[in-house]
């Protein structure tokens, strides 16, 4: 099937939308994609983003023969799996194993910047779930979503309260819940 | 370890969990669910791993699972010991996904017997554990899916990364790993035409919208799920809030479109009912896309207290029968396409005989 944009190109995105109730299909090639991406049209209709960005990584590198053996990028094999950038685009963006996010760090910070709303994690831990503060850690988590609520809302006399809260849970779960490094075991096969 | 189970048939006397009780609370927003995706530290992802290691991970985290972790007791469905047709059943209650019973070497599910807790082992990630409920309540169900997490985070070591969060197969799940969603019955913005921009909104606040059988599917009978996109940034409980204020406004919005609908073309409404019952209760041929479509009509007229002897329970009893994989079930054979669509209408007629 070709491209719908350029009608040159084999169309390997094919995007499904909903357009006053009627269904719209959508066949895009990785180039035309990648200029849809760049005008954030892409963005707004919900589907496999990730894709669509590891394919646009990998074609950075559809370049001649002795450029290509220069980039970095498709050179770096994941040392646990073994997986590379090309097996992770012909996988639809999913990685082969939890160290994979290490081996491709930069590519995946790319990815991540794009797609989600932060960097870093601010939901639950399973340290310190298994260190049996679960509990804790879930009643800081809405006491804090509740503290921005009374703020927004100018109800400084309970925020005040909210915020002791915070301070003493805070206080309660700091000991158990020292960083660990992330670890591999490696593959068990 | 769970004994597997060889068939599926005795979910089938249950009503589907998110479709079940369904009362004035679950008009618009038909149900929600909260899915966690979980990896076990060091291991190839599922994509990535071999058939063999593959039934290791299974054995390892179906051990790891029992009836008191997990709130009830549980049922244990190994894919591949499964008949097609039992997969598509699990697949049409909402309880395994497409892309799950497509793979089924390794791959096994966990169920509770209510149906409102499942666990897909070697999906897209190790784990994906899911809550299902009928109505709108995220918040409850996310604490009770939490505690879940929480019981076998003791008995398994989850693949975490300090800034990172939980590490997940896809990067657009890296963090939380946590998907929210809502399916929401829309059939008077899908009418008045409002619905592709109301569409267009959503995906702006960075949220998907997608059809009743999550990725790729369309919107049969006017019924859309809404869930967060974005994993990474925001605590459970933020998610949760932030997705359920626009919940909350698309409800109203679909109310609003019904009430406006009854004043503006109070014929064209009824007519959008009255018809869509007509069709189900006398059609001798019904193409599943057809039925799903009418019955959102029929649904519509029942929220809206248009019947006198018609109630939702019937209507969501009747959704489900009608697809495909249920419909070969009660039927007690492998059916071709046109006969699935002669059974299909056969059904209708009757269970709506006693209607309106």
């Amino acid at each position: 099937m070709l491209c719908d944009r350029c009608k040159k190109n084999e169309a390997t995105i094919h995007i499904e939308t909903i357009h006053n109730g009627k269904r719209v299909k959508t066949n895009l090639c990785a180039e035309c994609a990648k200029l849809e991406e760049a005008k954030g049209a892409l963005a707004a209709l919900g589907f496999n983003l990730a894709e669509v960005l590891f394919q646009k990584m990998t074609n950075k590198s559809a370049a001649p023969a002795e450029v290509q053996k220069e980039d970095p990028a498709s050179a770096v094999i994941c040392p646990v799996c073994h997986w590379t950038l090309e097996k992770i685009k012909s996988h639809n963006g999913q990685l082969g194993c939890p160290n994979c996010y290490q081996a491709f760090a930069p590519m995946i910070e790319d990815v991540i910047g794009k797609v989600q709303k932060g960097s870093s994690h601010a939901g639950k831990r399973p340290d310190v779930v298994r260190a049996g503060q679960g509990a804790d850690q879930m009643e800081l988590r809405k006491q804090k979503s509740l503290l921005a609520d009374l703020l927004r809302r100018e109800e400084y006399e309970d925020a005040a309260r909210c915020r002791d809260e915070i301070r003493r849970l805070e206080k309660k779960l700091a000991k158990p819940a020292a960083k660990r490094a992330p670890k591999t075991k490696g593959q068990t096969k | 370890m769970t004994t597997p189970e060889k068939s599926v048939d005795f979910l089938l006397q249950n009503g589907a969990s998110f479709l079940a009780a369904a009362d004035a609370g679950c008009d618009i927003a038909v149900s929600s669910r909260i899915r966690l995706a979980r990896n076990l530290a060091g291991i190839p992802f599922p994509a990535c791993a071999q058939d063999e290691l593959r039934r290791e991970i299974s054995a390892q985290i179906c051990d790891a699972v029992n009836s008191r972790n997990f709130g009830g007791k549980v049922h244990l469905f190994e894919m591949e010991a499964l008949l097609p047709l039992d997969r598509e059943i699990l697949f049409e209650r909402h309880l395994a996904s497409r892309e799950f019973i497509d793979r089924p070497q390794g791959a096994s599910l966990l169920v509770r017997t209510d149906e409102k807790l499942a666990l897909m082992v070697n999906e897209e990630d190790h784990l994906r554990l899911q809550g299902i409920a009928p109505g709108f309540c995220l918040k409850e169900l996310y604490q009770a899916v939490s505690l879940v997490d929480d019981r076998l985070a003791k008995k398994l070591d989850f693949a975490f990364d300090d800034k990172l969060g939980y590490l997940t197969s896809c990067p657009t799940n890296v963090g939380t790993g946590m998907r929210a969603s809502v399916m929401l019955h829309l059939p008077a913005l899908t009418l008045s035409g409002r619905i592709g921009a109301t569409i267009q909104g959503i995906n702006k606040l960075n949220l998907a919208v997608r059809g009743i059988y999550g990725e790729g599917s369309d919107n049969r009978g006017n019924f859309y799920q809404v869930s967060n996109q974005s994993t990474l940034g925001e605590s459970e409980e933020e998610i949760i809030e932030r997705f359920s204020a626009v919940i909350d406004q698309l409800i109203n919005f679909e109310r609003g479109a019904r009430i406006q609908l009854l004043e503006k073309d109070r014929f064209g409404w009824l007519d959008f009912v009255g018809r869509s019952f007509g069709i189900l209760r006398y059609a001798y041929k019904l193409t599943s896309g057809e039925a799903l479509n009418y019955l959102s009509g029929v649904r519509a007229g029942v929220d809206m207290k248009l019947f006198d002897r018609l109630n939702a329970t019937t209507v969501n009893a009747l959704w489900l029968s009608i697809q495909s994989a249920h419909l070969q079930k009660l039927t007690g054979r492998i059916l071709t396409e046109s006969d699935r669509d002669i059974q299909r209408a056969a059904l209708c007629r009757e269970r709506l005989r006693a209607g309106a």
